[in-house]
């Protein structure tokens, strides 16, 4: 899902919008290491910037997909993910009103859920280049990893306009995860973890990751059930 | 009785030496295209310039400058720099860059005061060592190190000249033959000739082989060329073997009245593209069209001076014109300002503004007297293109479109306009469940009057209902409502007291429109006797609108922040103001006001450098 995070961030990059967007990654894990997916793209905060953009059609000669090209895509997202072994009540929703997207699925293990995450990637990706598949998460029944291998940090934030730096400062990026069982402890120091112990979340900016200040890699180690 | 014998002619020396000692200027011939000057002596008179070689950062420059020299100069050319005077230079004489155009060179100069010959000889000497090939001629020193390049110097003046050669491939090797003009009518065929036809491999067999291109001897010859031709040139201003110096040349004297700390003259009609018929011109369409562009700029010069005083920077520009640009330039500019515009701009939070002031009839009346020769120059289409304008004229009432704006305009930045929109975002539970929930989020986008004035509301009238009819535009009573998609806030249209407003300002235009704002709210008199006496005036407050920006939401932290700080610690405003009275130039004035308006502008700037540099290193701010 962070390559799907990455190819928005670099659409939105290019479109130039001002304002913020939140980014909402939510995972709710069963002990059998079956779960539950969600993740939002909310862009509501540019929501008329971004309409203008569609009307022109054009951005700084970049064409801008029109809302059915963008619908189009979405449909496409919504079959590959449907035709995964693994994945179940898949839905893809978007709202080109106020620029929510929403996707949300079951997955029978954390495998099938890295596993949907490149074939997402895959199928959005629009560039002569391979999408660099890795390993978003991983559970070994004890622990639960967020894995963050991409290389963001060698972009040279100080060489990025003002504009871009403003947008990737305001981006935020807020990561839940929730477990049928108690956490024993986060590697992940900007991790909070919940009164209730059972959930954990993590916030960041994009900024913050791309100047290496901030990672969203965490290791949660679970009390036995 | 002896010791007056020989004191008197020593002294006579002196003197002779004292009064024939030339100064730069001097050197620069009449003919030449621009001159760029400095006057230091001027500026000290207001600000002490030795006091900026105490400051840190330019102890560091000169370091840095000199660690890039050879070890063996470096301590030499680091005292240069330290103390220009201990090699003979005169840091309060004037230095002067200039350049002459000519169809076949260009050819620059750089002519700066000595008060010590010797000491700068023997500075030259130092670093020229054992290889420099320095020649004394006729009381000069003289040494052409490249082939574009030779320096020189006298007893009071330093020159370092330069030229460039056009490149002429096309010439080279080409004896120039002089052709007979023929007609072919003159051409009598004899009576046993006759057309042989040739096949294509006997027409082959014929064909003369191309000689190659000699480029090594071209570049030889051009090289040769491009010595001699710096030579002359720089013998030619260190001998003074021109007809009359710069100061002789009476544009330049016109223009050049007042004195200023830095001069810029400039003489149009002896640029190169603009030399009737030649290189840049081109041949047949551009060739015509150039000689009519030429003849516009024919007699145009312009000179600027800048000067740093308390507080300010000016700069001060005049453009003389011929006597048909003169004539437009008068015509244009003899407009009567709609004084009722100022009570409708709110100057409590003003940013800025831009205003016009011209006459519209006089404008295009002389643009079309101008620009019509170009049109009817271009040959074949020029006699069409130039019958057709005329042609719609008869369809166009040209009189009703003068009369339609008045030529008076201004665009008011007066503040920021808040707005609210509503968005969707999230909020934890303390088990960090997440629920949609809308908020109201602030935007902001910038306040701005735009105001024309019209003559003819009959007209306007028929503009207004076409946007009105279009559903571009609402009535709303006493105004229209502007729907401009997506664009946060709402846009006016109003015409009142004879001017046409189109604003986002919701008090303009709800409350202001019958008096306009309170007094107090108002522009202060200057900006508008200043306003109503340009042609166009155009100003920006610098620390207003840095306020603004940052209080809209915006974060401007880093560099960018710090920047802006400075800009609205340091600056009050810039103005550019163009003035409606032509005698015989059009003057236009750059001003860019500091905070501090009693402490010299340049020192208020070289304080701010050498503080924004010494605390970027780390260094001490003064030596």
């Amino acid at each position: 899902m962070q390559k799907l995070v990455l190819y928005v961030l670099l659409i939105t990059a290019s479109f130039g919008f001002t304002g913020c967007f939140e980014i909402l990654e939510e995972v709710n894990l069963a002990a059998d290491g079956s779960g539950d997916l969600k993740v939002t793209i909310n862009l509501s905060q540019s929501k008329s910037t971004l309409a203008n953009y569609l009307k022109m059609g054009e951005f700084q000669g970049y064409a801008i997909p029109t809302v059915e090209e963008m619908e189009h895509e979405v449909g496409r997202v919504r079959s590959a993910l449907r035709s995964m072994d693994g994945m179940s009540n898949v839905e893809v929703n978007s709202n080109f009103t106020d620029f929510i997207f929403e996707v949300k699925g079951r997955f029978s293990n954390v495998q099938v859920l890295n596993e949907a995450i490149n074939k997402v990637a895959n199928t959005l990706n629009r560039t002569p280049f391979d999408i660099l598949e890795l390993d978003n998460f991983d559970y070994t029944g004890k622990s639960f990893r967020r894995y963050f291998n991409y290389p963001l940090t060698v972009i040279d934030f100080d060489e990025i306009p003002s504009m871009y730096q403003y947008m990737l400062d305001t981006g935020k990026m807020v990561s839940i995860y929730r477990f049928d069982r108690p956490i024993r402890v986060c590697t992940n120091d900007d991790a909070r973890i919940s009164p209730n112990k059972q959930s954990v979340m993590m916030e960041s900016t994009i900024g913050a990751m791309i100047r290496g200040e901030r990672t969203i890699a965490n290791s949660v180690v679970l009390h036995s059930k | 009785m002896t010791f007056i014998k020989r004191t008197l002619p020593l002294l006579f020396i002196c003197l002779s030496f004292g009064l024939f000692a030339q100064k730069p200027v001097d050197h620069i011939p009449s003919d030449v295209s621009l001159a760029f000057s400095f006057h230091p002596e001027h500026l000290n008179e207001k600000v002490n310039l030795r006091e900026f070689q105490q400051m840190g950062f330019y102890q560091m420059l000169i370091e840095q400058m000199g660690q890039m020299a050879p070890p063996s100069a470096r301590e030499q050319i680091t005292n240069a720099m330290a103390d220009p005077q201990s090699i003979g230079l005169n840091d309060m004489g004037d230095a002067w860059v200039f350049s002459k155009f000519t169809a076949d060179a260009t050819y620059f100069a750089v002519a700066i005061s000595l008060s010590n010959a010797d000491a700068f000889g023997d500075f030259f000497k130092q670093m020229g060592g054992d290889n420099l090939k320095l020649e004394q001629q006729n009381g000069y020193s003289y040494f052409q190190p490249e082939n574009d390049v030779a320096i020189g110097w006298n007893n009071g003046t330093l020159i370092i000249a330069g030229s460039d050669l056009k490149e002429d491939y096309w010439g080279y090797g080409i004896e120039e033959v002089p052709m007979e003009e023929e007609s072919w009518e003159d051409y009598e065929m004899e009576e046993d000739e006759e057309m042989i036809e040739e096949d294509e491999d006997t027409l082959m067999d014929d064909t003369p082989e191309e000689e190659e291109f000699d480029y090594d001897a071209y570049y030889s010859e051009q090289n040769r060329r491009q010595m001699e031709e710096t030579a002359s040139w720089a013998k030619m201003l260190l001998e003074r073997s021109f007809d009359k110096s710069i100061q002789s040349n009476s544009k330049f004297a016109k223009a050049k009245s007042n004195d200023s700390d830095f001069n810029f003259w400039m003489d149009y009609a002896a640029l190169p593209f603009l030399e009737e018929g030649g290189g840049y011109g081109g041949m047949g369409m551009m060739g015509s069209m150039t000689s009519v562009l030429t003849g516009l700029y024919d007699g145009m010069y312009m000179n600027a001076g800048m000067n740093f005083d308390p507080g300010q920077i000016n700069i001060d520009m005049d453009i003389f014109g011929n006597e048909q640009m003169l004539d437009w330039w008068k015509d244009s500019y003899k407009s009567r300002y709609n004084k009722k515009m100022f009570k409708y701009i709110d100057g409590s939070e003003l940013l800025g503004y831009l205003h016009v002031n011209l006459d519209v009839e006089g404008l295009f009346e002389g643009y079309k007297e101008m620009f019509m020769p170009v049109v009817e120059s271009f040959p074949g289409m020029g006699e069409m293109a130039a019958a057709g304008l005329d042609a719609i004229g008869i369809v166009i009432d040209e009189e009703a479109l003068y009369e339609l704006f008045s030529g008076d305009a201004v665009v008011a930045f007066t503040g920021m306009s808040e707005f609210t929109k509503t968005v969707t975002t999230y909020e934890y539970d303390e088990n960090f469940n997440a629920t949609e929930v809308e908020k109201e989020v602030k935007e902001f986008f910038p306040e701005f009057n735009f105001m024309a004035g019209y003559g003819n509301e009959e007209n306007i009238l028929k503009l207004v209902r076409l946007l009105e009819v279009t559903g571009l535009a609402q009535n709303l009573g006493n105004h229209y409502s502007i729907s401009i998609p997506d664009v946060p806030g709402a846009f006016y249209l109003a015409m009142h007291d004879d001017i046409l407003f189109f604003t986002n300002d919701t008090e303009l235009i709800g409350s202001r429109l019958e008096d306009g704002f309170p007094k107090d709210r108002r522009m202060s008199k200057d900006q508008c006797k200043a306003m109503k006496k340009s042609a166009s005036r155009f100003f920006w407050d610098i620390p207003n609108t840095i306020s603004m920006v940052s209080s809209s939401g915006m974060p401007f932290g880093g560099a960018p922040g710090e920047f802006l700080n400075i800009g609205k610690q340091n600056f009050e405003s810039l103005s550019v103001t163009s003035s409606s009275k032509i005698k015989d130039s059009a003057s236009t004035t750059f001003t860019l006001q500091m905070a501090d308006d009693e402490t010299n502008a340049l020192k208020q700037i070289m304080d701010l450098v050498n503080d924004m540099v010494m605390d970027m290193m780390g260094g001490e701010s003064r030596s």
